[in-house]
């Protein structure tokens, strides 16, 4: 007999489990995932529309922080010569300024933003027709086992889609690299995982199975660094040969000819004031609105990305107006802010929103939340306003907590972001 | 059939889709749970467990990759909870000391063995309690959470040598006190490690 089996013996009566136990830690875990989901993001690698559309209404601090994203509006008509201001070409030159250069390949989507930690970018290049974002819905049945894995397009159209992100400064986005494979890229070398997607979710006699990825539906990773920037390019491909190609493919630009490659769907910096007004149409505004209010960095702009930074500045002056109301007893303004709220889902540019693919359900919960005041989720309860500052309150300038507004009145305006 | 994604790969993808990190959760919720148990108690085993959890999830843009299972990690991050419950531990053992018999256990066999157990359970306790935490750390994740030395490295990131001497230290010192004999076969294990470790 050893001491280990006697201290084995000595605890063996009490590790006995208990249900309940599980059931509250998972509550626990799954309200701080809720959380994590409604105030992220870093760039993804898969945006589905409904996190794309949490990133906008739901936390704006990562759109608020200085994005720059080109896309679509009005009639994307673009002069054959087209002039960038000295703001905007200093900005692009703040980017990688990286395009695939392959033939028939040109850029879907972009998004970038700066955050305290620095730019954080994500460009989707395709040939052919567009690329429709992947979904997941993960199924997760005993043991751990994952059962499946659905919503991953098939192998030919992944294979028309290349991923580019990057970051600097002090973000980090660890990258698994368990098959480090080197491959040249822009005068560097890069770091290749080949194996980024191990498994796939197919379809076999009626039934959706998943089995390991095969050539083609694997996407395979590459990893470099460059100009102060950590670079990441991802892409489903047949074989390495192929990845090799999409690396080479890679060229470094000018800004012009970057900005030129830009996708047609864009607000452009001058045409910020009129879009931002034709947004504003059918949304009722609260007495402390000004159009000043928005956020305008003399920047090219997303359109999804700027309907976000309005409806937040407009839902977050009734939430101010709201908590305020509450806090003095002024049961008239409270009643004036829920009412207007209570319009949001109607709002023309929600619903445009709505029709590209997002979801409202976070406004919706607050919105239906507002007359007694508190956030459900379980069993948990929590007070609304804090929940309402996750709609990037503090950083569009318009805290909602006292704590926060004292701190504003001390360091000015608007905080910065977190 | 269906294929069981890797811990650093599910940890990964939770970087983008927190969603994800449930499944890490379901996972190691169970062993994690009665590692906690065992040094304090089911109460606060509870708290402790749950807290692994959302610090682990909180941390997950930190977790090493190259890592493929997330089990020690959680280990070390339960481990290092644990350490703020100091008292509650101790209240654990003590309990244990004054308990009647050594439970269902199939760790020991024979009646003799038990009832030694039981004899030697008070200074077991002692000892146990008396140790310093860089040398209980290590002995009970060997022994409650059954860990691998590897493991117990991993879980509480220090060289795989510092944990085998560190080991070897608290079982020396629990022999000690219970008055063992040393097995032959520990006798030259312990050789080996006073060869390696001086």
């Amino acid at each position: 007999m050893d001491e280990i089996a006697l201290i084995r013996a000595l605890a063996s009566d009490a590790d006995s489990f208990d249900t309940s136990a599980r059931a509250a830690a998972r509550q626990a875990l799954d309200a701080r995932i809720e959380l994590a989901s409604s105030a992220t993001s870093p760039p993804k690698r898969h945006p589905a529309p409904r996190r794309r559309f949490l990133a906008l209404v739901g936390a704006l601090a990562l759109a608020l922080a200085g994005l720059v994203v080109f896309f679509a509006v009005g009639n994307g008509s673009r002069s054959p010569q087209p002039a960038y201001g000295a703001e905007l070409v200093r900005f692009a030159e703040s980017t990688p300024l990286l395009l695939l250069e392959g033939p028939g390949w040109r850029v879907q989507d972009l998004n970038e933003y700066k955050s305290r930690e620095g730019t954080q970018g994500l460009m989707e290049f395709v040939t052919g027709k567009p690329v429709p974002d992947e979904t997941f819905r993960v199924t997760v049945g005993k043991n751990g086992v994952l059962q499946e894995e659905a919503g991953m397009l098939p192998a030919a159209v992944r294979q028309r889609k290349v991923e580019l992100s990057w970051h600097s400064g002090k973000v980090e986005v660890p990258v698994t690299v368990p098959h480090p494979v080197r491959l040249p890229v822009l005068g560097t070398t890069a770091r290749v995982n080949t194996h980024a997607d191990r498994i796939i979710s197919t379809t076999k006699a009626g039934k959706q199975v998943i089995e390991p990825g095969k050539p083609g539906d694997r996407q395979m990773a590459a990893i470099w660094t460059e100009g102060g920037y950590v670079l990441e390019l991802r892409a489903a491909v047949p074989d390495l040969a192929a990845f090799a190609e999409r690396l080479d493919w890679l060229a470094k630009v000018d800004s012009q000819t970057w900005l030129d490659a830009m996708p047609a769907k864009v607000v452009k910096a001058a045409d910020h004031e009129e879009t931002v007004r034709e947004m504003l149409r059918g949304i009722p505004l609260p007495s402390t609105f000004k159009p000043s209010r928005i956020p305008d960095e003399g920047l090219t702009t997303a359109r999804s990305q700027l309907a976000g930074e309005v409806t937040a500045t407009v839902s977050c002056l009734w939430f101010r107006q709201w908590g305020e109301a509450r806090r003095a007893g002024n049961r008239a303004a409270e009643l004036e802010a829920e009412k207007a709220m209570a319009t949001a889902l109607r709002w023309p540019v929600m619903r445009q929103l709505e029709r590209e693919g997002g979801s409202n359900e976070t406004l919706l919960k607050l919105v239906k939340s507002m007359p007694s005041g508190v956030w459900q989720f379980g069993p948990h309860r929590w007070r609304l306003l804090p929940k309402a500052e996750g709609l990037g309150c503090a950083r569009l300038g318009i805290p909602l907590l006292p704590r926060k507004m004292k701190r504003q009145r001390e360091h000015g305006v608007p905080l910065p972001p977190q | 059939m269906g294929q069981t994604m890797l811990d650093s790969d599910v940890i990964h993808g939770s970087i983008s889709e927190p969603a994800r990190f449930a499944l890490i959760f379901d996972r190691h919720f169970g062993v994690i749970h009665s590692y906690a148990c065992r040094r304090v108690g089911r109460s606060t085993a509870e708290e402790i467990a749950s807290q692994t959890f959302l610090v682990a999830f909180d941390r997950r843009a930190q977790y090493d990759a190259s890592r493929a299972s997330a089990r020690p990690w959680l280990f070390g991050i339960a481990t290092n909870l644990i350490h703020e419950k100091r008292r509650q531990e101790e209240r654990q053992f003590r309990a244990y000391a004054r308990a009647a018999d050594v439970g269902q256990g199939d760790h020991l066999e024979g009646t003799e063995n038990r009832a030694d157990a039981v004899r030697l359970r008070p200074q077991l306790v002692a000892s146990l309690v008396a140790l310093p935490k860089e040398e209980a750390d290590p002995l009970l994740l060997f022994a409650l959470a059954e860990l691998s030395y590897e493991e117990v490295a991993d879980a509480l990131e220090l060289p795989i040598g510092t944990v085998k001497s560190r080991l070897y230290r608290a079982r020396r010192r629990i022999r000690e006190q219970l008055r063992l004999p040393r097995t032959s076969r520990e006798e030259t294990l312990i050789a080996n490690l006073e060869v390696d470790h001086g």
